[in-house]
């Protein structure tokens, strides 16, 4: 995966987690792998790799089992919890950058409706 | 320290073996010079007839062997010590000091290394000369002949007693030239390095060193004997303590 | 264990290549040490090795200043070419094996292998690259405590390079900690959670990259690029 190395990368790897879950590719309850294999497949430092599972914790996405490893949450509804919350961060920031071009909330509209129809 | 003179070894393993290889053309020379020569006769100097090829492979095989003997062990003693005037100096010596052993392991790895070869080359050189001579008797060329010949006189010390020995010495007198090298090699990379006339100073002091000893020898047993041969071993301990001493505290890479 | 440098200064005559360098070096970490040549890295590596004598100041390993005994624990990877030229590949690795009881002559027979160095050719043989793989699989086949990398990426390509920095990343553990000393900084960057930079002999900085990106929105190569371009420290 490239990075965007001025953004930190433990966010950058719990994103590509999230959106996984959210689409289904990650399924609640599956078993997440282990930091050190998380840092082997990301190519990341294996402490950055803990980092992204202490900030998904947080948040409520994963736990971890005593001497089992990190799980998906197992929550009715996470899914679509997790799925929402990204659709909304990338809605935020693409409709910040269409503003930014000077387009107003009816163009965007109008703009992507006639993308959706192609 | 096993382990170091392993590879010490190793590193001097060409040379060993040329020495070795020469070593035994010359043997094989001189014992067909002798097989060939006819039975007793008698070598004159300045003799037009000389008996030869025979004799040609007496003479030149002989002179091969007292060469390795001599120049040929010199040289593979010298050259551990040679090379960590190399490897203090330069890249190559990495390899070397990467290792967890400590200074005076790695000059001891080296000094072991030429002790180990000029005590072999004494027994095995002054073994062979031995046995070729008594060859040489058998075939009927006594002492006198060979002495005129090819200049080696065992008479001076013909006792099996007295010419090992007497090689004995000549290999500690130049081991401890070997650790005067040594001692100037491992000052120059400390105090020395880089300042001007570096060469130089080192070479001065080399030079006092060994006239010191001389010196010592002499007000000894006059260059013989027991005491002399304490001197060189306390020469050689003393400076290998002192160059492992500096190696440790004052050499950086 | 931490690797302590405490006010470590190295002259050479009236140059100055380490001025008053204080930093710790902590295990379960992978530090970036950059800055431009002459900087002082090298040195600051080898007199961790116990390969330069410190002016003032010093290197400490347990609380005890490095000597060649502490080599056991520190393994240092030099940028130069110095395995013997006549050994072999696996000579290299019996070498290593006789000196150092971490060495493990199995991953280096399987590092090798991966980075296509067949066992049985002489170094002299070897190209550059070949040579700066091979030295890369000997270091890392070792289970030090501690691991200095001076530019180990040096001449080598891409795949390969993949190849050690993933080696890299599985001896890496929290009972360890690497040092890698590289000009190819975005290349280290995802690897890398803390860096340290070196100008003019004196430590620039010591930080948290991650810390760094949250905070101050900056790159590894931005970082340096900040410190190093402008006045001298």
């Amino acid at each position: 995966m490239n990075f965007d190395t001025s953004i930190p990368i433990y966010l950058q790897v719990g994103n590509d987690l999230k959106g996984k879950i959210a689409s289904g590719q990650i399924q609640p309850g599956e078993k997440l792998p282990s930091g050190r294999e998380l840092a082997q497949q990301y190519q990341i430092n294996p402490n950055t790799a803990a980092r992204v599972y202490q900030v998904l914790e947080q948040e409520g996405i994963c736990e971890t089992r005593r001497g089992l490893g990190t799980y998906v949450v197992e929550e009715i509804g996470m899914q679509q919890k997790v799925r929402e919350e990204m659709a909304r961060d990338l809605t935020r920031s693409f409709l910040e950058r269409m503003r930014a071009l000077g387009l107003s909330g009816e163009e965007i509209g109008k703009i992507l409706k006639e993308e959706e129809n192609r | 320290m096993t382990k170091l003179l392993h590879y010490e070894f190793r590193k001097s393993r060409s040379a060993l073996l040329a020495l070795l290889v020469c070593t035994a053309v010359g043997e094989v020379m001189l014992l067909l010079g002798t097989a060939l020569l006819p039975q007793g006769i008698f070598l004159l100097r300045g003799e037009p007839d000389l008996g030869g090829m025979p004799a040609f492979l007496l003479l030149v095989g002989s002179g091969f062997l007292s060469l390795c003997g001599t120049f040929g062990v010199m040289l593979c003693s010298l050259m551990p010590v040679w090379a960590l005037r190399r490897e203090l100096n330069s890249d190559q010596g990495l390899m070397l000091f990467l290792v967890p052993e400590n200074s005076f392991a790695v000059l001891g790895a080296k000094v072991l290394q030429n002790v180990l070869i000029l005590a072999g080359s004494v027994l095995a050189y002054g073994l062979l000369a031995l046995l070729d001579v008594s060859l040489l008797a058998v075939r009927g060329i006594g002492p006198d002949a060979l002495s005129e010949v090819i200049q080696f006189d065992p008479a001076g010390s013909s006792t099996w007693g007295g010419f090992l020995p007497s090689l004995g010495m000549v290999a500690l007198s130049w081991l401890t030239i070997l650790m005067i090298c040594l001692f100037s090699i491992v000052l120059q990379a400390s105090f020395f390095r880089g300042k001007r006339g570096a060469f130089w100073i080192s070479l001065l002091i080399d030079l006092f060193l060994i006239l010191l000893i001389l010196r010592a020898d002499s007000l000894s047993s006059g260059g013989t004997g027991i005491f002399s041969a304490l001197i060189n071993c306390g020469a050689v301990v003393l400076l290998y303590l002192a160059s492992g001493w500096m190696m440790e505290r004052h050499v950086s890479l | 264990m931490t690797l302590q440098t405490k006010e470590a200064e190295k002259n050479y005559g009236r140059t100055k290549a380490l001025q008053g360098v204080t930093f710790d070096i902590e295990p379960g970490n992978i530090y970036a040490l950059l800055g431009p040549n002459g900087s002082g890295k090298t040195t600051w590596m080898k007199m961790a090795a116990a390969l330069v004598r410190p002016s003032a100041g010093g290197v400490l390993w347990e609380g005890e200043p490095v000597c060649a005994k502490t080599r056991s624990d520190i393994a240092y990877l030099p940028t130069e070419d110095f395995f013997y030229s006549w050994m072999t590949v696996e000579e290299v690795g019996k070498y290593f094996a006789d000196f150092f009881a971490d060495f493990s002559m199995d991953r280096y027979r399987a590092l090798c292998g991966q980075m296509e160095l067949p066992e049985k050719q002489k170094v002299r043989t070897l190209s550059t690259g070949m040579r700066a793989k091979c030295r890369a699989a000997a270091a890392m086949s070792r289970a030090a405590k501690v691991y200095l990398l001076d530019e180990p990426f040096n001449g080598i390509d891409l795949l390969a390079r993949d190849q050690i920095m993933n080696s890299i990343l599985e001896t890496s553990s929290p009972d360890n900690a690497v040092v890698i000393s590289s000009h190819l900084v975005e290349e280290i960057e995802s690897a890398v959670n803390r860096a340290i930079f070196f100008r003019d002999g004196r430590v620039a900085a010591d930080l948290d990259i991650e810390e760094l990106r949250a905070r101050e929105g900056k790159s590894l190569a931005d970082k340096y690029r900040e410190l190093m371009q402008g006045k001298e420290v």
